[in-house]
């Protein structure tokens, strides 16, 4: 025995860290629709995320530290360029694997995950979707390499939902833009060295005034303020930046000169599809935790998983994650067919990122005294599913997105 | 090797049937350099390298039997290699054998087998080569090539083993005739860090030809396969057998066998157990029934020339070793931390070809040979208890635990 124990340090201590026991693994692969194929690139990235990531989530969320080292390792793994293309590093694959990795990553850590989403989806598939051959071949392979972080940057102090009233402002000046003005709640911010940022090139123009450009962190007049201490998501690392006077090169324009707010609406589509693994991977996550504990933990006698109180709550947080799940893999299938339906991007993640608060409350009481000390990770699942409910356009926006699509179906 | 031989042994032969019959040069020249041909369009399709092989067998023919002074010389130096070379003297005297026109065409048509021609051809180690050097001029662009890409050639062959997966909490079955198997699996962690081990092998020394990824077992284990190609193997050979069929070390050893002598590789490298039935006996019997030097336990792998420096866990410490390729080597945890089969490698794995093969195939009776009674968990631990004095401890452990 003793020689066994010896021999077996890395798997136990692996297990240890991990604290969930897959006897009976809650992830349904079938249920899930996925293929042979699918499943094995998903166990791939849980295998990768649970032994590398997962035992880091609690000291992340505690110094509020971005982990550095795992970017390379993203990229070494080949996470960071799911969508882009091969010939710079990418997979050239579709939405659903880059949702599945998402998901993994978030099932490891909501944190880092979020930042993975601002890196892969905001960023790299920006570039990827409206950059041209120059600025792909110049950002894209050190993004997707891991030497690189990547963000985008959108909302302002005064602009969040009604992101259209943006007040930063660039002038042509010669061959480059004069860029003036701050952006708020910039996830990666601190930590990036490419950033998509939108501003505006037309005040007077509205919405089509708004251009897309590409900013390096050493662009002359770019700085990053203050790090955001935040609720949840921490180790995500969040900031304001300012520009003053900043000088981007007129070839950094991504896409076309006023027609930004086109790149930021479909991109925002893609962006709430591909985050909705955020959520789905925090419940897939509190069951981990639940599911053994609950039968493990004795009360009167019995594991307290057989009463029906708990049964109940169970059976929920199953069922939400499914139903979640069911709906964001079918959204990704058809954006992967090339039907892209804004109504129902907006939709998975309205009704996955509230199931993932819900399911985040069960987790803690489901562990009682236990669920609300920071020892165990449920309050740190509850404190990031809830920004899944504020980021990448609130519920209320959603929500506004999905009735106005109606509006527009059935108004005479 | 055989074949690769056949093309030395045929050129070889060719030279001494010149020497002896003049009319039949002609005849050797076109039966060589038609094969030769034949080959190179065949290798024209199947990849460059092979292709550059098989040009300069062509163009070294015709120029070996036009350097008819050089036989001569040629044969005192086979004479030599006789000597030097022990490993090479069935094949010389295989050679010496060869002279007859007849033989040499037979042989000759042998080439017509190029895939396992392919394969001997990556395979020839660093005695055939010095070997092939003593061969003088011959085959000069053909040896160059060889002492260029081939010198330290070596194949590996890495078994990996699909096995309940480590994190898995293992449940005996209610009929109390298994385990539970329908959880998650994985890769034996001890094959995975055999694999890592050959994978690293190539990026260290550069000389690793080939490695080919075996699994013996159902269907399933071609999940397993597919991820030792993942992480670097080159190709897969999966010995399937039925979902319910039970194989035990030494069918698996007789399955490796089978294989081995069918891919003549340098070395095997394999887990020294699996997690699931703790054996550790599947390395060192494959060792037993090839008559091969192993290597087990192994901590630390180098490579040196024919030889391998493997240092062992053992009970008092570690323990190095020097055995001769071909070998059996088994992993021990602290070889090395395998890589994970990042997602482009997973993709690009689907692309490697991977071979099915059955038992009967290889001529093995899989029967079991051992019978399983009874599966029970082990009893669940009761709580402990502190004790007053040491007096107190040995009459417990007397007593109560009746362990003393």
């Amino acid at each position: 025995m003793l020689r066994q124990a010896r021999l077996f340090p890395r798997f136990s201590t692996r297990f240890l860290a991990q604290q969930r026991s897959v006897t009976t693994a809650t992830y349904n692969a079938a249920i899930a629709g996925l293929t042979e194929e699918q499943n094995e690139f998903r166990s791939a990235v849980e295998d990768f995320a649970q032994r590398e990531l997962a035992s880091r989530a609690n000291d992340i969320d505690r110094d509020n530290a971005f982990p550095t080292d795992m970017w390379k390792k993203f990229g070494d793994m080949g996470l960071l360029g799911i969508t882009a293309p091969e010939k710079y590093g990418g997979l050239g694959l579709g939405y659903l694997e880059h949702t599945f990795v998402m998901e993994e990553i978030s099932r490891a850590s909501g944190a880092v995950a979020l930042s993975y989403g601002a890196h892969s989806n905001l960023c790299v598939n920006q570039i990827v979707r409206n950059g041209n051959e120059e600025q792909k071949a110049k950002y894209l392979p050190k993004l997707i390499s891991g030497d690189h972080v990547g963000a985008l940057a959108m909302s302002e102090p005064g602009s969040g939902s009604d992101v259209v009233s943006m007040k930063l402002r660039a002038d042509k000046k010669g061959d480059r833009y004069i860029l003036n003005g701050n952006k708020f709640w910039i996830t990666n911010g601190p930590d990036a060295d490419v950033l998509v940022v939108y501003a505006k090139t037309d005040p007077n123009a509205g919405p089509r005034g708004i251009t897309a450009f590409l900013v390096e962190k050493g662009f002359k007049g770019f700085s990053t303020a203050q790090k955001l201490d935040k609720m949840g998501m921490r180790g995500s690392n969040t900031c304001e930046l300012i520009f003053e006077d900043c000088e981007v090169p007129a070839e950094n324009v991504l896409g076309e000169v006023g027609k930004g707010v086109y790149v930021l609406m479909s991109g925002l589509d893609l962006e709430r599809l591909v985050l909705s693994g955020g959520p789905l991977g925090l419940m897939q996550s509190a069951l981990d935790v639940v599911a053994p504990y609950v039968h493990t933990r004795k009360q009167f006698g019995q594991a307290i998983g057989e009463f029906q109180f708990i049964q109940g709550k169970l059976a929920d947080m199953y069922t939400k994650l499914n139903a979640s799940r069911a709906y964001v893999y079918a959204v990704a299938r058809a954006c992967d067919r090339g039907e892209i339906s804004n109504k129902d991007c907006a939709g998975v993640i309205l009704y996955s990122a509230e199931r993932a608060t819900e399911v985040a409350l069960d987790a803690i009481q489901c562990l009682g005294g236990n669920g609300y000390i920071n020892d165990y990770p449920t309050s740190r699942i509850l404190r990031d599913a809830k920004l899944y409910e504020i980021g990448a356009g609130t519920s209320e926006i959603r929500r506004m997105l999905i009735g106005r699509e109606f509006n527009k179906a059935f108004r005479d | 090797m055989s074949e690769l031989w056949t093309i030395t042994d045929s050129v070889y032969t060719g030279r001494y049937a010149e020497r002896d019959k003049s009319d039949v040069e002609q005849r050797i020249h076109q039966a060589v350099v038609h094969q030769a041909s034949t080959l190179s369009s065949t290798f024209k399709a199947s990849g460059a390298s092979r292709y550059r092989f098989a040009a300069h067998v062509q163009e070294v023919i015709p120029s070996i039997i036009e350097e008819r002074r050089a036989i001569q010389v040629i044969t005192i130096r086979v004479n030599s290699a006789i000597e030097d070379v022990k490993e090479s003297q069935r094949t010389i005297q295989e050679m010496a054998q060869l002279q007859e026109f007849a033989r040499m065409q037979d042989m000759a048509s042998k080439l017509k087998d190029y895939p396992s021609f392919a394969r001997d051809f990556n395979s020839l180690s660093l005695e055939r080569v010095r070997f092939g050097s003593h061969l003088g001029r011959i085959p000069f662009s053909l040896l160059y090539s060889l002492s260029c890409n081939m010198s330290k050639a070596l194949r590996i062959i890495v078994p990996v083993k699909r096995v309940i997966d480590y994190a898995v909490k293992v449940r005996v079955n209610p009929q109390k005739t298994d385990v539970d198997r329908n959880v998650k699996h994985s890769m034996n962690p001890f094959d995975e860090i055999a694999v890592e081990e050959a994978v690293r092998l190539r990026e260290r020394t550069k000389s690793v030809q080939e490695i080919i990824a075996v699994s013996c077992g159902s269907s399933k284990s071609q999940e397993t396969l597919r991820t030792a190609l993942a992480m670097g193997a080159d190709r897969a050979v999966h010995v399937e057998v039925a979902d319910d069929a039970k194989l035990q070390p030494l069918a698996v050893a007789k399955l490796l066998k089978g294989i081995v002598e069918k891919e003549k590789p340098d070395l095997v490298i394999l887990g020294k157990q699996a997690i699931d039935d703790d054996s550790n006996q599947t390395g060192q019997m494959v060792a037993g029934l090839l008559n091969w030097p192993q290597g087990t336990f192994a901590s630390k792998i180098e490579v040196e020339e024919q030889k391998l420096k493997v240092t062992r866990e053992v009970d008092g410490g570690l323990e190095t070793i020097s055995i001769k390729l071909p070998a059996i080597v088994t992993t021990d945890l602290r070889l090395n931390e395998p890589r994970y089969a990042s997602l482009p490698n997973i993709m690009k794995a689907k692309k490697k070809p991977l071979e099915k093969i059955t038992p009967e195939s290889l001529g093995v009776d899989i029967t079991p040979r051992l019978e399983t009674l009874k599966v029970e968990e082990p009893p669940k631990r009761s709580g402990g208890r502190k004790v007053e004095s040491v007096d107190d401890l040995i009459d417990k452990l007397k007593n109560e635990a009746k362990v003393l």
